[in-house]
């Protein structure tokens, strides 16, 4: 809502800066978003009397002008534009003058004649929007005067952002209501009645509602011999500043008037109303209509209509019929205010898509009592602008005023403390509900209170005590903390494991991420990822866009989406994880979120001196950061188990893992699937990793169990073995563990060799093992015999081929 | 502070119970908190962003 601040003086006075009466109503809840300076044109555009107009003597069309602008000497111009006389005031920009869009004005020789001055068009000055013509203006002001310091020219705007509930702000009057009741300052509200003659307008239209709920209240007035003509510059300029464009002086006036006081109106041409007569109903299947844009239109039962003897001619409340708008060969015209229901110019405004300023007022509610007030208003603003003779009289049909009627409500002073905290008087409460336009009267302890008609938001005595907090400020409501008793709290076990695991991860190198839940259903079907995996994905009903139509199975979906914005960054190294859900349901059809740790690493690992690069990451580099975290969180690296995976859907068949603990799997991690990296655009491989956090937190140890510290020393003995290129190392760890020897302390693979002497398709392994008593020192026969005996374990278990 | 048909809407009585409600972005207070302009900041997982928090 555009507020020019000299259409706002008319209603109430403020005599501070706009940026402080900005404040004030921002405060009270009318946010103003900008405040714009309009209209501050060059000092050197200047009003100019044209003394004399006569053809240039070489060029066709083109006049020489003398015109008086305040100096001895009249100045000469030269202008090419139509409808120039002698006498008119126009605008002339001197030399040097900097017009609006930053031309500057030069005096100019044109086909011999010196033109000192630029005689402008509105557009010109940004003014309005004719480029075809000097904008004429009005005839009171002195020659020479800068057109800045004439009335209405330059002037404030305010841009207010309106909420919802209070459509009564969309007006200027409403506005100047706001500013009396917050400022203390004295509403004028002016009611002009226009002069009638002739016949009464009852003579000339018959009026009738028949949907009474829809519409409750139907006014019309009838205005005889308009000439459709452009409105004078004041309103044209009120209109521009308000945002609206100027049509003609009838249609501006409707507009007018619904930017002044909020009721929107509408212009008919009467003579096109067949048997003029309005109906006003809801339509009919099939009906149809071709409204002031040119589109014709399939009309719903649920569309309320204004129609004559024929059909249709309008969508009620939001927009005219083509084939009775006013035209230039209008001469009478039948003006319409009325009340319709909020819900249904809604409901058809965006069934058509038809936003409109009339039915975005309709919506909000208009002031049942501005009906009459309004149109009689642009009755008189048409008979003014646009000639026009006024009929006697309002022809009206209101079956449905008494529902239109304000409740009324009891206000306890009580509830006012109960509710705001802070003690009013009465007398003050009263002064505040009064300042807003209620009436207030005592009885017995309370207010009975009677809101405005125009106020439909107050319904509920807490409507009312709302308003006496805002009116009064409220920022002037004491502050107070409430006074609760409170027991210190400590974190979940959840949270502290959490904590842990983001600790380790961060150590390793990792950035945490918190990605959005919502991925689109094709990422969706190929990252099931771990947690989510047997899950059925849940849609989006209203989705922001295809990308975002479903919820993630797995977090792994979103840090993909952020590993392909930091690679299109330039990144070189990516490594992030994520503490987060996946979603969906359950073979159930209930609803699960299981919670995952779920990290990504991808390209090579930062340098760590005088180096380029580090070295690419890669599965080892994969299981050494989950290991960490193993170790981090107490788990026995040695009881976890790494099994390939075989077929996971998003992982790479031969290089991904299942990890598991105790028997059960803890999660899965491995390089993505080619198809997901290709399709991605991803260079190179991606490893990645999710794990249950659930099962991880049940694994996690409550306490440490330190071990004593050994007292007599370990022997270690290696082992190489030549196997296949498929052997899997872990199996000989695992067959040495196994044999739960309590003297064998430690096994670890340390060498990995391929090439000669190794023939090909085989690798060369090597292990060394600890042996250790607690009690005393081994000696060489009982570690050979140990070692012997592992190695013939080995031998029996696989098909070896020892290295010595 | 709540309006009295969603508190009976609860099951309450607003002559008996009275409630306030307020909600601030964790995400708007931080960007209040490092200075910042643009809320997808939290949400891109920009490392170059990322890794200027040192927690």
């Amino acid at each position: 809502m555009r507020i020019p601040l000299s259409w706002l003086a008319e209603f109430v006075t403020w005599s501070g800066p706009a940026a402080a009466l900005a404040e004030r109503l921002t405060m009270a809840g009318l946010k103003i978003e900008a405040i714009e300076e309009v209209g501050q044109l060059d000092r050197r555009i200047v009003a100019g009397r044209l003394a004399a107009v006569e053809p240039h003597p070489e060029a066709d069309r083109v006049l020489v002008c003398r015109v008086q602008v305040g100096r001895p000497a009249a100045l000469v111009a030269v202008s090419g534009a139509p409808g120039l006389a002698a006498g008119q005031l126009v605008p002339v920009a001197l030399p040097g003058a900097r017009l609006p869009d930053g031309r500057e004005a030069q005096a100019v020789r044109i086909r011999g004649v010196e033109s000192a001055g630029v005689l402008c068009s509105e557009a010109e000055l940004a003014l309005g929007e004719d480029a075809s013509r000097v904008l004429v203006l009005p005839d009171d002001a002195a020659p020479g005067t800068p057109l800045a310091a004439l009335p209405g020219i330059a002037d404030t705007v305010l841009e207010a952002e309106v909420t919802p509930n209070r459509g009564d702000w969309l007006s200027i009057l409403g506005v100047a209501r706001e500013v009396a009741a917050v400022t203390g300052a004295r509403l004028r509200h002016p009611r002009p009645r226009p002069r009638e003659s002739g016949a009464a307008a009852a003579r000339e239209v018959r009026v009738r509602v028949q949907a009474a709920d829809l519409c409750p209240r139907y006014c019309a007035r009838v205005v005889r011999g308009v000439g459709i003509v452009p409105a004078p510059l004041w309103v044209r300029l009120r209109l521009r500043r308000a945002g609206m464009r100027a049509l003609n002086a009838v249609v501006d006036a409707t507009n007018y008037v619904m930017l002044e006081r909020g009721q929107p109106l509408h212009a008919f041409d009467l003579e096109r109303l067949v048997e003029r007569r309005i109906v006003v109903r809801r339509g009919a299947a099939g009906e149809r209509l071709t409204t002031l844009d040119g589109v014709d239109r399939v009309l719903e039962p649920d569309d309320l209509v204004i129609a004559d003897g024929r059909g249709p001619v309008a969508l009620a409340g939001v927009m005219g019929g083509e084939a009775s708008e006013v035209t230039s060969a209008t001469r009478v015209v039948l003006l319409e205010s009325a009340f319709f229901a909020p819900a249904s110019v809604r409901r058809t405004s965006r069934r058509l898509a038809l936003p409109s300023q009339a039915a975005y007022r309709f919506e909000r509610r208009v002031d049942p009592a501005m009906v009459p007030e309004a149109l009689d208003a642009v009755a008189a603003l048409i008979a003014r602008t646009a000639g026009g003779r006024v009929a006697p009289g309002i022809v009206e049909d209101a079956p449905g005023t008494k529902a239109l009627a304000p409740p009324t409500i009891r206000l306890r002073p009580r509830r006012v403390v109960a509710l705001l905290g802070t003690r009013l008087a009465r007398g003050e409460i009263a002064r505040s509900l009064r300042a807003l336009g209620a009436t207030c009267r005592t009885q017995r302890d309370a207010l009975v209170v009677t809101p405005p008609s125009f106020r439909g938001d107050l319904r509920l005595e807490e409507d009312l005590i709302e308003e006496v907090a805002r009116v009064g400020g409220y920022d002037r409501v004491p502050v107070a903390l409430p006074e609760v008793p409170l027991a210190a709290g400590e974190d979940t076990p959840e949270r502290r494991l959490a904590a842990r695991v983001r600790r380790a991860l961060v150590a390793a190198g990792l950035a945490e991420m918190v990605t959005i839940a919502f991925t689109d259903a094709e990422t969706n079907r190929r990252l099931p990822g771990f947690v989510g995996r047997a899950l059925v994905p849940l849609a989006v009903k209203n989705p922001l866009s295809s990308e975002t139509g479903e919820l993630r199975r797995s977090p792994l979906a979103g840090l993909v989406r952020a590993l392909r914005l930091n690679l299109a960054l330039g990144a070189t190294f990516v490594g992030a994880f994520e503490l987060g859900k996946g979603y969906g349901l359950d073979a159930h059809g209930a609803r699960q979120e299981p919670r995952a740790v779920a990290l990504l690493l991808a390209g090579a690992w930062p340098p760590r001196g005088v180096e380029r690069s580090g070295p690419p990451v890669d599965f080892l580099d994969l299981k050494g950061v989950l290991g960490g975290l193993f170790a981090a969180l107490g788990l026995d690296g040695e009881r976890v188990r790494w099994r390939p995976a075989g077929e996971i859907d998003a992982l790479h068949p031969g290089k991904a893992a299942l990890v598991e603990l105790g028997g059960a799997t803890l999660g899965v991690a491995g390089a993505l699937h080619p198809a997901i990296t290709q399709s991605a655009d991803l260079p190179g491989e991606v490893w990645v990793a999710e794990l249950d956090f659930a099962e991880l937190a049940h694994y996690v140890p409550r306490r440490l169990a330190l071990r004593p510290l050994p007292r007599f020393p370990a022997v270690t003995r290696d082992l190489a073995v030549v196997v296949d290129e498929a052997f899997r190392a872990g199996d000989i760890l695992e067959e040495i563990r196994a044999l739960q020897n309590p003297h064998i302390e430690l096994v670890r693979l340390f060498d990995c060799y391929r090439g000669a002497p190794v023939p090909a398709g085989k690798k060369s392994l090597a292990y060394t093992i600890a042996y250790r008593a607690p009690d005393r020192t081994l000696t060489d026969e009982e570690v050979n015999a140990l070692h012997a005996a592992v190695l013939q374990r080995l031998a029996g278990r696989f098909a070896l081929e020892f290295r010595s | 502070m709540i309006h009295p048909n969603v508190l009976r809407a609860g099951g309450y009585d607003p002559e008996v119970v009275r409630g306030f409600a307020f909600g601030m972005g964790t995400d708007r207070l931080a960007l209040l908190r490092y200075g910042l302009a643009d809320l997808r900041l939290f949400y891109d997982n920009d490392l170059r962003f990322l890794g200027q928090f040192p927690f």
